[in-house]
């Protein structure tokens, strides 16, 4: 292993709170287009039964990870995303 | 401050875009050998392509101040025919010694195929033989964490392999730590709708630290845009991070990794013992 490789993170500069007032309109604004998007789908013809498409379940199971995850959601909604390792 | 783009395609790209790159304060590019939008018809258009990124790039950029470097293989897109891979491999070496071409590149997987891994494999040994630094191209979406597996389990059995020689690019949150903890340098590609967004680039560099960290917006023919990477470093500075730290992934990184080859004309402003300290 390379002597340089530490490994160390980047101590963010802002506190939570200071980030929270810059991403929450971003948040906000994410949730609702992916909200109207499923809407959108639901309404068409055929709607009610693209709700069982996998990639509409996987979708949910995205929505549980940001619910309930903690620290890593992004990796666990790609691991989620992602074909099995043998 | 200085940029260097480690991964865009300007073939794919307008003049204008090198203009905007220039007034974005882009010094240097990186084109890797890749898809051309469509599958080529013989080895000898991949001879014309390989022409064009090694003479009519570096002289279009120039216009603009920017210096172009290219690196050279058969892209794992169109790696699943062996015969018409091989005949593109043999005349590879001509292209290497083109003044700016930086090594072997992008190699790697698409659809994890067997005959994919076979020319990746090939085309390491190529990289042994002559000395040459990789670029590696991971695949796309749900393939992405098998493929880098697959890649990375064969470069950490190979036995010649120096991984600091070696990036592995289009990282997301899944694939970074075993890339940097193998000792490969992790490039992460801003290309908003199928990989990384400019915010996610920056909480990656949060969560793992700055060394063996590269970021770059590979323009190329889908949805795509140069000034993505300079919208990472706009994050950077609205998260508050200092310009020193700033400087050294966009600029003295790249310089780190692509100055092993020593074509690479452009130095870093500080030793990276000192920038990642
Ligand atoms: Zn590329």
């Amino acid at each position: 292993m390379n002597s340089f490789n530490k490994q160390a993170a980047l101590t963010p500069p802002k506190n939570a709170s200071e980030l929270l007032d810059i991403y929450f309109l971003d948040i906000r604004s994410a949730l609702l287009e992916s909200a109207a998007a499923l809407d959108r789908i639901e309404r068409a013809a055929g709607g009610k039964d693209i709700l069982d498409d996998p990639r509409i379940q996987d979708l949910k199971r995205a929505c549980n990870i940001i619910m309930d995850g903690k620290n890593n959601r992004s990796e666990q909604i790609l691991l989620l995303l992602s074909h099995p390792l043998e | 401050m200085k940029v260097i783009e480690p991964h865009i395609h300007m073939i794919a790209r307008t003049t204008h875009d090198y203009e905007r790159m220039a007034r974005m304060h882009t010094v240097a590019c990186c084109e890797p050998a890749f898809w051309a939008g469509y599958d080529r018809t013989s080895a000898r258009a991949f001879h014309d392509y390989f022409t064009h990124i090694s003479q009519f790039e570096p002289k279009r950029a120039a216009q603009y101040h920017i210096q172009h470097y290219c690196w050279i293989c058969i892209n794992p897109k169109e790696a699943n025919d062996l015969s018409l891979s091989r005949e593109v491999i043999s005349f590879i070496p001509e292209f290497l010694a083109a003044p700016t071409a930086l090594g072997i590149g992008e190699i790697g997987l698409n659809l994890n195929t067997k005959n994919e891994m076979t020319i990746f494999e090939e085309q390491v040994e190529l990289a042994v033989k002559y000395d040459q630094l990789i670029w590696i191209h991971t695949p796309h979406l749900k393939d992405k964490l098998k493929g880098t597996k697959m890649m990375l389990d064969y470069l950490k059995g190979h036995g010649k392999i120096k991984p600091e020689r070696i990036c592995f690019d289009h990282c997301e949150e899944h694939t970074i730590k075993m890339i940097r903890d193998a000792g490969f340098w992790a490039a992460m590609t801003i290309y908003p709708v199928t990989k990384n967004s400019p915010a996610r680039v920056v909480d990656a560099i949060e969560i793992y630290g700055i060394d063996h960290m590269l970021v770059d917006a590979s323009g190329d023919w889908g949805p795509s845009d140069p000034g993505t990477l300079h919208d990472a470093i706009f994050e950077m500075r609205k998260r508050g991070h200092k310009e020193p730290v700033i400087e050294t992934v966009f600029y003295n990184n790249p310089c780190y990794f692509l100055g092993q080859c020593e074509k690479f004309r452009l130095t870093p402003d500080r030793p990276r013992e000192e920038a990642w300290a």
